[in-house]
């Protein structure tokens, strides 16, 4: 069906960072990644070994930046709000983050997302896509 | 449910259970922990071709034993209803291993969390 068995792996990291900044974890299913990336699930499975280990190198490359980009951002919103919890590694991945991090910067930034995805800053009407 | 799995300090077991035990072929598979990759929940993965099946069971709707695909082996033991489980390996015999259990989300994080311990 034309899909890849390689891969560009920052090209990838980054549709596959879009994906889960846009629907969330759980809201992502594999077939969205599939469709993103173009890239053979078994491919996939074999580089990245599940779900998470596909977010974990999402996160762990944006983390990797000096300050963290808007996509970033979703991304720590989406690893805080659903996976730190349950995920040892991922809370050890975003504990080790935001212990370096000035926790008042952090709480301002967050808080700045939130309000910029629920789309009232700007008064948009709600047409049901994501952004 | 069509199998239980357990995590002992080593090992990750999934044991066939009832009649799938024997459409499967398996009285259970165990892959050491150095060799468990990761675990999620894919619900496409069923709707993908899953290869030939070598040794298995072709029942409408439920897929047991060892499918071949493009140089890989995989282990299914799931029913069409079923939320899959997919298990990744590495150094194994079987590339990844696809099956139904009874608390899947719970268990996909339980194999995720016991990997992340094994340093």
């Amino acid at each position: 069906m034309g899909r890849k068995t390689s891969f560009d792996h920052d090209v990838v990291i980054l549709q596959m960072s879009q994906v889960f900044a846009r629907f969330g974890y759980a809201g992502t299913a594999l077939d969205d990644i599939v469709a993103a990336t173009g890239v053979l699930r078994g491919s996939l499975y074999r580089v990245f070994g599940s779900k998470q280990g596909m977010f974990i190198a999402c996160l762990s490359a944006g983390l990797a930046n000096q300050s963290q980009s808007e996509l970033t951002w979703r991304l720590i919103l989406v690893a805080l709000l659903e996976l730190s919890q349950t995920s040892l590694a991922v809370q050890t991945l975003i504990r080790g983050w935001y212990n370096e991090q000035d926790a008042t910067t952090v709480l301002t930034q967050l808080g700045q997302q939130i309000l910029n995805q629920s789309g009232i800053l700007k008064g948009e009407i709600p047409d049901g896509k994501h952004s | 449910m069509e199998n239980t799995v357990e995590l002992t300090s080593d090992q990750l077991v999934v044991t066939p259970i009832g009649m799938t035990k024997i459409a499967a072929l398996k009285e259970a598979v165990r892959v050491p922990k150095a060799h468990v990759v990761g675990a999620s929940i894919d619900a496409g993965i069923l709707k993908e071709s899953k290869g030939l099946r070598m040794p298995g069971t072709a029942i409408p709707g439920y897929w047991a034993g060892t499918f071949r695909k493009a140089g890989e082996e995989t282990f299914f033991n799931i029913k069409q209803t079923s939320e899959p489980v997919v298990i990744q390996l590495k150094d194994a015999r079987y590339t990844r291993i696809v099956i139904g259990v009874a608390q899947p989300r719970e268990l996909v994080d339980q194999i995720n969390n016991w990997i992340a311990t094994r340093d």
